[in-house]
């Protein structure tokens, strides 16, 4: 570039510049106004909110405490209807029994549960997501179980995750086995969270699953499915029949062997489970025989004792305090040894056997 | 009577310093020596009407200085009563046939002993005494403050010596300065409001005096009394039935106007159902302040006492459950209005187990007389404290309006420390407390009630159901746990049935 | 004589087409963040806190605290961590080296005793001296090691860790006692592939002139370093932020070396040499944020920590890091020295009369100018993706504090940026060859 051209070449690129900026300016300067017009929309809604939120929570506390009165919900039932509702789903975590169906019970007789049918089958992902979240929370009651009809059932198929969520904990509530069994299935696919909700929901139909598709799932021979399952088991923690856990506890994943030893604190164990779980003691992997030990110590199984003993002699710390707290939960037996390896030369032994047995002493 | 010179003679300083004030209340003017020589030195000049001496004391024994006086013709007039623990056979007739007027058998019952004195100095013997000397309106008394030093120093060093002489038992024991030690106690513990203890210490000196000593028995009987100096409610005459304890328990009793030896008296009654005692004068305007923090008004009648504030049916303390306490006489004559106030009435002799139980139908009753027939505002639960803890402000809302329905008194707390507070200062007989609260958990909080051994039921309203979570409720001490989300009417029902256990 | 004018010239406008390329590239990663923020507020709309914190199969969290001192903002943090609503979350409290004195300090507070333990030795660290639990009722594991550097504390807490998801929380950020809640959710929505999650939300503005370019300054960093660094999965920890980082790839990649900025750029590194399988999430919600600057010491302040923090770590990248974070060294190091040096030869070359005005005012244009169209758009931008609450009239007075936040305070925190890239000490290199294990 010549020096002569370039003031022409500099006022080009300026005004280019310059004409870049003012248009994208003037562009976020429009977004701008369609940003403020609806923040202001947002400020007089909540504004309009706080007036009647107050007085809508405290008649819903009033109503759910035992009151009658739901007159102030039908006066603004058509000026505040997003306010009545979000008021009503503010109680969907807290309340239960007969408090939660009267909640539906109000719910269906403003009309919401009919709404959220309506939005339930939107294009809108959002919209369907809330329709289907709030026909979850209504369906533990059964008429607006009659008027969500299949819709629950539909929306399994959704596309989106949480929908198919929210029906999956609607249908639960439906009570039905054929759907019970086909949500565990699907808590034991890989998605953690759906797992996560799942059990919560279908921790009271444990005996019921026990029966059936737990042992099924346990038996098919795959390893996800094993693992999964019995995830699901440990964390409902109860004490559900399993024929034999023998299997699992000397499986060769190493995932599935650390949940059945977890999950062997609650059931009833069968002879060879037993026999599994005390040769288990002398595994080669330290965190199983840690694993062992515990679940030894929770059944209490004093056929145990010497291989306890064993280990609170020769293993680590950690692994002698947890065969020391295992020995004290085995009165009177288990105390004895733990009074004579309270003098074994060996210092951790020694230590493990004192504080298990004063600690346990204590709590008797 | 009132203003009769008398002497006591007694070498335990507590003793010396309890019987005194018992007897200067009593109207008496006393004089005090701590041993038999003491004692005749002071009758060269001083004439009492009454000696009251111990016969165990250091140097001349009592029932010799006995001799000596009414061997003294200056002196023969002058009663002597013995204070015997009767810890030997005879010992009553030793008393009487060295000369003793008469004899009070350790431990002294405070209630009685000021009647026994009269009886004793007007040389009547039996009757039962009329209306009682009026009181001075100034009495000696020993603050409530004090006495319970006094208690906790005298549990403290009977420990200790007990301890020493079981450790003495297997070296140098001296049986005889035991004895001696332990005879004092005799006197003390009755004093002090410990009479099962002073039964208890009477039988130790028995025991030590024998000869020869049973080492055996002696250990035996050292380590029982030591358990009685460590946990003086174990001392306690009967255990008290359990509908008292229940209706009493973390009480707060306004005494007033209540003779100092029956303050003392009470006080040490309800210790044993653990509630506790406030003291107040009756000329005194009663404080509102400290009167929220009262259960129940326990109130003196006498006749100059009627105008009162106390005795105010429109008064700070009408409102509050009463328990009138006087004569007979005093008690009838007493206005209607007046009258209307109490919801229980004691006469002049009570004993502490009938104490305890008026104040406890008195508390169960509500407030006073006129009131009972009133049925509570809503539902049987009317009264009943409860706490309500928890940072969601929807549960806090719901949880009370729920109890409320039910005629429950409700105070919230939106975190641990505030809810730990308020069990502190306005003792609800039951907390609802979350887990999960900022600051102090609902775990810590529980803990801490536990720790304190406050009396109030607990249960535990959380999100939180794993095994580990309710174990370690259950084991810190809740007595319930509940699992959001929650049925209210459910909640209200198991916490009536909590309280009600 | 003449070649000067023409060669300051030519320098003049290729620093200002340079210039006028971050511009562009920043406005760019605006747009990308507002789309990637839309999508990630669409994509969920509950976060099930209420089963999350019963389940047990939610994995444990161990949140690791190098604490610096015993000082009362010390202990008050390990309160807060403890009071964290989760349902199985401890405190690894790493004490580095203390004195006597702080260590009494410590056992006082929390009623601790010292209790014999096995630790884990997955990374190296100095010498532990000892492990104490508390007698409260309250998950806390205090780690008293030997005097180290930050990062071997932080190793430390790691190794004693008995939980799979390591909680990490950057030392400004002012956090919600549900953000392990919150942060948790997208690593169980995809356990295998997320290794990490930032979550981090700017905070609302503080009165006056400062407290306005402060926020400004918070949305930039949201909407870019935030959110559409998270679409192109090359998100790294922002000041205020809290994280969560599986312990096995923090293992994995040798753990720390220096602070949490260098353990991302091991994480992205290692996740190049895998064929990048892992994500590293962001959670836009508020879970935490830097408490806003109020004056103008806070914001050198803000700025000076900011660059000490990342500004090492991005002088050390490699080849291919450096390729992947070329735009964020840039921005935080070149482009700051380039359009100073553009002021000053743009400036002197005006009143020297060497450049042609335009020139110069296209300096200021590419620079000033582009400037405030950038911060008016991470304010419009920001509020569109997910409307704040904010008044109309704050937005407008937001939009109004671009244009004295480009025209002077722009200038001064270039020369903060260039202290704090080219000034900032150096941090030890990752071990060549090692480390990068597969999980």
């Amino acid at each position: 570039m010549t020096l002569p051209a370039a003031p022409v070449v500099a006022k080009a690129l300026l005004y280019a510049a310059a004409a870049l900026v003012g248009v994208h300016l003037v562009f976020l300067l429009l977004l701008l106004l369609v940003a403020m017009l609806r923040a202001g929309t947002m400020r007089r809604r909540r504004a309009a909110a706080a007036a009647i939120r107050p007085a809508l929570h405290a008649a819903l506390v009033e109503f759910l405490a035992g009151g009658q009165d739901d007159s102030i919900f039908r006066q603004h039932i058509r000026t505040h209807r997003t306010d009545i509702v979000e008021s009503i789903l503010l109680f969907q975590g807290t309340v239960g029994g007969s408090a939660r169906d009267r909640l539906c019970a109000l719910a269906l007789d403003l009309g919401l549960v009919q709404q959220w049918c309506e939005e339930g089958r939107s294009r809108d992902v959002i919209r369907r997501r809330g329709a289907l979240s709030n026909l979850a929370f209504a369906s533990a009651y059964e008429p607006c179980r009659r008027v969500a009809g299949d819709l629950l059932l539909d929306a399994l198929k959704d596309d989106d995750e949480e929908v198919r969520l929210s029906a999956c904990r609607g249908v639960l509530l439906s009570e039905s086995s054929e759907q019970i069994k086909r949500l565990f299935e699907l808590a034991i696919q890989p998605n953690l969270l759906t797992r996560i909700v799942l059990t919560e929901d279908l921790r009271r139909h444990a005996l019921a699953l026990a029966a059936g598709p737990v042992r099924v799932a346990l038996r098919s021979g795959e390893a996800r499915r094993a693992r999964a399952t019995l995830d699901i088991l440990v964390a409902w923690e109860r004490a559900i029949p399993i024929d034999d856990l023998r299997e699992f506890l000397e499986h060769r994943d190493r995932d599935i062997r650390v949940l059945a030893f977890r999950l062997a604190s609650f059931v009833t164990l069968n002879f060879e489970s037993r026999l599994a779980l005390v040769r288990s003691l002398t595994d080669t992997d330290a965190g199983i025989r840690g694993l062992a030990i515990v679940a030894v110590g929770r059944q209490k199984m004093t056929e145990a004792i010497p291989e306890l003993a064993r280990c609170l002699r020769c293993e680590g710390l950690q692994q002698a305090r947890q065969a020391a707290a295992a020995l004290g939960d085995m009165p009177p037996q288990g105390w004895r040894t733990l009074e004579e390896l309270s003098t074994n030369s060996n210092p951790v032994t020694a230590l493990a056997a004192g504080e298990a047995l004063a600690r346990a002493r204590m709590e008797a | 009577m009132a203003g009769e010179p008398i002497l006591i003679v007694d070498d335990t300083p507590v003793n010396l310093k309890l019987t005194r004030m018992l007897l200067v209340n009593e109207g008496y003017l006393v004089q005090t020596a701590s041993s038999a020589e003491e004692a005749l030195e002071l009758l060269r000049s001083y004439r009492p009407r009454l000696i009251l001496a111990d016969i165990q004391l250091p140097g001349m024994d009592g029932l010799e200085m006995t001799r000596l006086i009414k061997r003294d013709a200056a002196t023969r007039d002058i009663a002597v009563v013995a204070l015997t623990a009767f810890a030997m056979k005879g010992d009553e007739q030793k008393a009487l046939d060295a000369g003793c007027d008469g004899y009070i058998t350790k431990p002294i019952d405070t209630r009685t002993l000021g009647e026994r004195i009269r009886q004793l100095v007007s040389g009547r013997g039996g009757d039962y005494p009329s209306a009682a000397t009026q009181l001075a309106p100034e009495q000696e008394a020993i603050p409530a403050a004090e006495m319970q030093v006094l208690r906790h120093r005298f549990l403290q060093e009977g420990q200790e010596r007990t301890r020493q002489m079981l450790v003495d038992l297997d070296d140098d024991f001296r049986s005889k300065d035991a004895a001696r030690t332990v005879h004092q106690w005799v006197g003390t513990a009755g004093l002090l409001g410990y009479p099962a203890l002073a039964r208890q210490t009477r039988d130790v000196e028995a025991l030590l005096r024998a000869r020869p000593l049973d080492s055996a028995q002696a250990r035996e009987s050292l380590t029982n009394l030591l358990l009685g100096f460590s946990t003086p409610p174990e001392g306690q005459d009967a255990p008290v039935h359990d509908a008292i304890v229940r209706a009493l328990r973390g009480k707060c009793v306004a005494i007033v106007g209540l003779p100092s030896h029956e303050t003392q008296l009470l006080c040490v009654a309800l210790e044993r159902v653990r509630a506790r005692a406030m003291a107040f004068d009756l000329t005194s305007t009663p404080d509102a302040a400290a009167l929220a923090q009262c259960d129940l008004v326990v109130t003196y009648i006498r006749p100059d006492g009627l105008n009162s504030a106390w005795l105010d049916p429109s008064g700070e303390a009408a409102g509050r459950p009463t328990v009138f306490v006087g004569h007979r006489d005093d008690l009838l004559e007493l206005d209607l209005g007046i009258q209307a106030m109490a919801a229980e009435f004691l006469m002049s002799s009570w004993q502490p187990d009938e104490a305890l139980m008026r104040l406890s139908l008195a508390v169960m009753h509500g407030g006073p007389r006129g009131t009972r027939a009133t049925a509570p505002r809503k539902g049987i639960g009317a009264r009943i404290r409860v706490l309500v803890a928890d940072d969601d402000p929807t549960v806090l809302a719901l949880v009370r309006t729920a109890l409320e329905n039910f005629g429950m008194e409700c105070q919230v707390a939106a975190d641990g420390r505030t809810a730990l507070e308020t069990a502190r200062r306005w003792r609800p007989q039951a907390a609802i407390l979350d887990v999960n609260m900022p600051g102090m958990d609902g775990y810590e909080v529980l803990a801490a009630l536990r720790a304190e051994n406050l009396p109030v039921r607990i249960m535990l309203l959380t999100a939180r159901q794993r095994e580990s979570d309710i174990i370690r409720g259950f084991t810190l001490g809740a007595d319930d746990y509940v699992v959001k989300p929650f049925s209210p009417m459910e909640l209200v029902a198991r916490l009536k049935r909590l309280i009600q256990r | 004589m003449e070649e000067l004018p023409l060669a300051l010239t030519l320098v003049v406008v290729v620093l200002a087409i340079v210039l006028a390329v971050f511009v562009r590239a920043g406005f760019d990663a605006l747009l990308k963040g507002y789309f990637e923020l839309r999508r990630s507020l669409r994509s969920t709309s509950y976060d099930f806190g209420s089963v999350l914190l019963k389940s047990p199969i939610v994995p444990g969290v161990s949140v690791v605290f190098a604490a610096p001192d015993a000082s009362v903002e010390s202990r008050a943090r390990v309160r807060r961590l403890l009071d964290l609503h989760f349902g199985k979350h401890e405190v690894v409290l790493v004490l580095n080296g203390p004195a006597q004195e702080e260590r009494i300090v410590w056992v006082r507070e929390f009623h601790l005793y010292r209790q014999e333990r096995v630790v884990a030795e997955d990374l190296p660290t100095l010498a532990i001296r000892g492990c104490y639990l508390s007698s409260d009722p309250i998950h806390l594991l205090v780690v008293d090691k030997e005097a180290g550097e930050v990062a071997d504390a932080l190793n430390a807490g790691v190794n004693a860790a008995q939980y799979p998801v390591i909680g990490l929380v950057d030392g400004e950020a002012e956090f919600i006692p549900e953000f392990l809640l919150r942060l948790i959710r997208p690593m169980l929505g995809d356990w295998d592939r997320t290794v990490a999650v930032c979550g981090v939300a700017p905070a609302k503005a503080a009165p006056g002139l400062a407290g306005s370019i402060g926020a400004i300054e918070s949305l930039r960093l949201w909407l870019v370093r935030c959110a559409a660094f998270s679409a192109w999965n090359q998100l790294l920890p922002v000041p205020g932020a809290c994280m969560l980082v599986k312990r096995e790839a923090v293992c994995s990649v040798g753990g720390f070396r220096a602070g949490i900025t260098e353990l991302f750029l091991d994480l992205h590194a290692a996740n190049r040499a895998r064929g990048s399988q892992w994500r590293i999430a962001f959670v836009a919600s508020p879970v935490s944020f830097r408490p806003a600057a109020a004056t103008w010491a806070d914001l050198h302040r803000q700025v000076r920590r900011d660059q000490r923090q990342l500004a090492p770590g991005l002088r050390q990248l490699g080849p291919g890091e450096g390729r992947t974070f070329f735009g964020l060294s840039c921005a935080r190091g070149l482009r700051p020295l380039l359009e100073t040096v553009a002021y000053v030869l743009a400036a002197a070359g005006w009143i020297t009369g060497m450049v042609h005005p335009a020139l110069a005012a296209l300096v200021l244009v590419t620079t000033i100018g582009a400037g405030i169209v950038t911060s008016v758009a991470a304010v419009v931008l920001r509020e569109l993706a997910e409307p704040s609450g904010t008044s109309p009239a704050s937005l407008v007075a937001l939009c109004v504090a671009a244009i004295p936040e480009n025209l002077g305070y722009r200038q001064v925190r270039n020369l903060w940026l260039i202290a704090g890239f080219f000034g900032s000490p150096k941090v030890p290199k990752r071990k060549s060859g090692s480390a990068v294990t597969k999980l």
